[in-house]
């Protein structure tokens, strides 16, 4: 474990360096996640003659503002990585080290969070203390239970994007599956409209899918809309969902690998 | 004497390969109805190699080379037979295997292109678990070894391309892997840098013992550094044995450099062997090896020869005729499949 742990610690060194190389490509990648900031726009325009339905014009601000926050701290692009090293053979150099290639992948994200750390913490809470009208709940149980529901959002959006960038080892267009899964991480993670706005059926659908726990839940545990039973709820659903997804990584890459033994790159 | 370090027993690896016609009325025809074929890669080969040994692997391109090196370094599965390396199956990839090999493709990098080389070197001694002494004297003797000391700090895309594959070898030499997989490592570079790997290659081989197979386009390289060679063609293994032999068996024709006291017309010369050069009177010509001294008796016999020598002829062109009559030999049996490349 603390082998792994060094390993991690090198390799993260390494991906901030490699991604401070890269400064114009980073700054665009920043922005291109900041949609929920056009969403908040939107909103706070519906807004203005009165709350729409539980949601004052302070709620959007909140709800908007931690969603941004969210969303830059869970951002993942491992499907295109895989998809590049699958089909040009650079996956050949991680398989011939000794360490899972997985780890390879993520420590070169969590050097892409701890840059985005450092950027936006210090931002986000400034507005939140600065902003007059804005509605959120930082209670420190809010806060401890916020961080934990990031994690598992960050958790989630990867697994589950590296397991659909996995179906490359079969498919050569396997990429069109993550439009497909944007799609629905839009409407059911809360980021077109807040889940609680939504019309009945598709609520109730969003509270059991795994996209909620991609985005919503940590906002709403930190506008402290949830109850703490919800809270709990909530965390366990997520829990199960992680776990699902660490079985369905498990199995795509033992199957992948032995298919990308058989044919190559 | 335990198990030696490479085996390979009845390998073989087969792909299906999808067959489209060229153009549109191809790409439409294969989209609804796909077209496969058998490739044979690999076509069961078997051979050992010993500990310390440098063993070149020689053929033309396709002949399923690198497809056998991916094999031993487990990247591929075989379709049939089996490959052990130091005692493992390479394709379970177990990681105590992993840090004893190497695998290094000249048409492959696994620096990182933006950063300095040094930089992946300490990625590197991090995922092999190298101790910071043992790192530190390994990188010393490769960096004295290759001349790297003015590139470890340098960007990785402002090497020259003989640079980088000097910090590429040194990358995947500093765990200190005992068995080395080198598929074309001097490709693309001008002759004093191939001069320099190889001469490389020869010393890691001396200090650690090390086990070697190369490939290499470069017969230069082969000559240079490999006792034995096998040879694949086709994914089939039609030689394996020493350098020298290998001329014996494969060219059924051995050089007679002859020395005359004055010029004999070609004619006259060609009664004794197929005339490869007639300079005034430096003669050089081939005769078949079974009759070779008799050959070498007439001439001394009936010209007025001052010194003769036999030779055997260059390994360069009794390899590339071996692999010019097994392709000739093929394209006569399947003229319509000559046009696919693999």
């Amino acid at each position: 474990m603390r082998k792994l742990f060094v390993k991690y610690l090198v390799l993260t060194r390494r991906g901030i360096t490699v991604q401070l190389e890269y400064r114009m490509a980073m700054a665009i990648w920043i922005l291109s996640a900041s949609f929920p900031l056009v969403m908040m726009a939107v909103w706070l325009s519906l807004a203005q003659n009165g709350p729409v339905g539980d949601f004052s014009a302070g709620d959007f601000v909140g709800y908007y503002l931690l969603s941004f926050y969210v969303r830059q701290m869970t951002a993942v692009w491992v499907a295109w990585e895989l998809d590049y090293d699958i089909r040009h053979g650079d996956l050949n150099t991680k398989l011939l080290h000794p360490l899972q290639p997985i780890h390879e992948y993520i420590s070169f994200n969590l050097a892409d969070k701890a840059i985005r750390g450092i950027l936006f913490t210090p931002v986000v809470i400034a507005l939140a203390l600065l902003l007059p009208q804005i509605q959120i709940a930082p209670t420190p149980s809010n806060l401890v239970f916020f961080v934990l529901a990031l994690t598992g959002a960050w958790i989630l959006r990867y697994l589950a994007q590296f397991s659909l960038g996995m179906f490359t080892f079969w498919f050569s267009q396997a990429l069109v599956l993550t439009d497909v899964f944007w799609m629905l991480y839009l409407l059911f993670g809360g980021s077109v409209a807040p889940l609680e706005l939504l019309p009945e059926p598709l609520q109730t659908i969003a509270f059991y899918l795994p996209f909620r726990f991609m985005l919503s839940f940590p906002v709403e545990i930190l506008m402290g809309r949830l109850t703490t039973p919800e809270i709990l709820n909530g965390m366990i659903i997520s829990a199960l969902w992680c776990l699902g997804l660490f079985g369905a990584y498990r199995l795509l890459w033992a199957r992948g690998i032995r298919h990308f033994g058989a044919f190559g790159a | 004497m335990s198990e030696p370090p490479i085996a390979a027993t009845h390998l073989k690896k087969y792909y299906q390969v999808h067959h489209k016609e060229p153009g549109l009325g191809g790409s439409l025809k294969s989209f609804f109805r796909r077209k496969y074929r058998d490739v044979k890669a690999v076509d069961d080969i078997s051979f050992e190699i010993a500990a310390g040994e440098i063993v070149g692997f020689l053929g033309p391109n396709g002949a399923g080379k690198t497809t056998t090196l991916k094999m031993l370094s487990g990247l591929l599965y075989p379709s049939g037979g089996r490959a052990r390396v130091l005692g493992f199956t390479p394709n379970e990839r177990q990681p105590a295997y992993l840090r004893r090999m190497t695998l290094v493709m000249g048409q492959k990098q696994q620096l990182n292109w933006d950063l300095p080389a040094i930089e992946t070197f300490l990625v590197n001694q991090a995922i092999y678990e190298i101790p910071d002494d043992v790192y530190r004297k390994t990188l010393d003797e490769l960096t004295e070894l290759l001349a790297l000391a003015s590139l470890l700090k340098k960007q990785v895309r402002k090497l020259s391309l003989g640079e980088r594959m000097k910090c590429e070898l040194a990358a995947a030499l500093l765990h200190q892997p005992q068995v080395l997989f080198l598929d074309e490592p001097t490709i693309g570079l001008d002759v004093t840098m191939q001069t320099k790997i190889r001469e490389f290659v020869a010393e890691y081989n001396r200090r650690y013992q090390a086990t070697v197979i190369l490939t290499s386009h470069y017969m230069a390289d082969v000559t240079a550094l490999c006792k034995r060679v096998i040879v694949i063609d086709h994914g089939k293994l039609m030689y394996d044995g020493g350098l020298e032999e290998l001329a014996a068996r494969m060219a059924p024709h051995k050089l007679l450099r002859v020395e005359l006291a004055s010029a004999v017309d070609g004619q006259n010369l060609a009664r004794y062997g197929e005339v490869v050069k007639a300079e005034g009177q430096r003669v050089e010509l081939l005769a078949p090896r079974s009759k070779i001294s008799e050959t070498a008796a007439r001439l001394l016999a009936e010209l007025p020869v001052v010194d003769v020598t036999i030779q055997d002829p260059p390994i360069e062109d009794v390899i590339t005729r071996v692999f010019e009559e097994a392709a000739r030999a093929r394209q006569a049996d399947a003229a319509e499949e000559a046009a696919e490349d693999d």
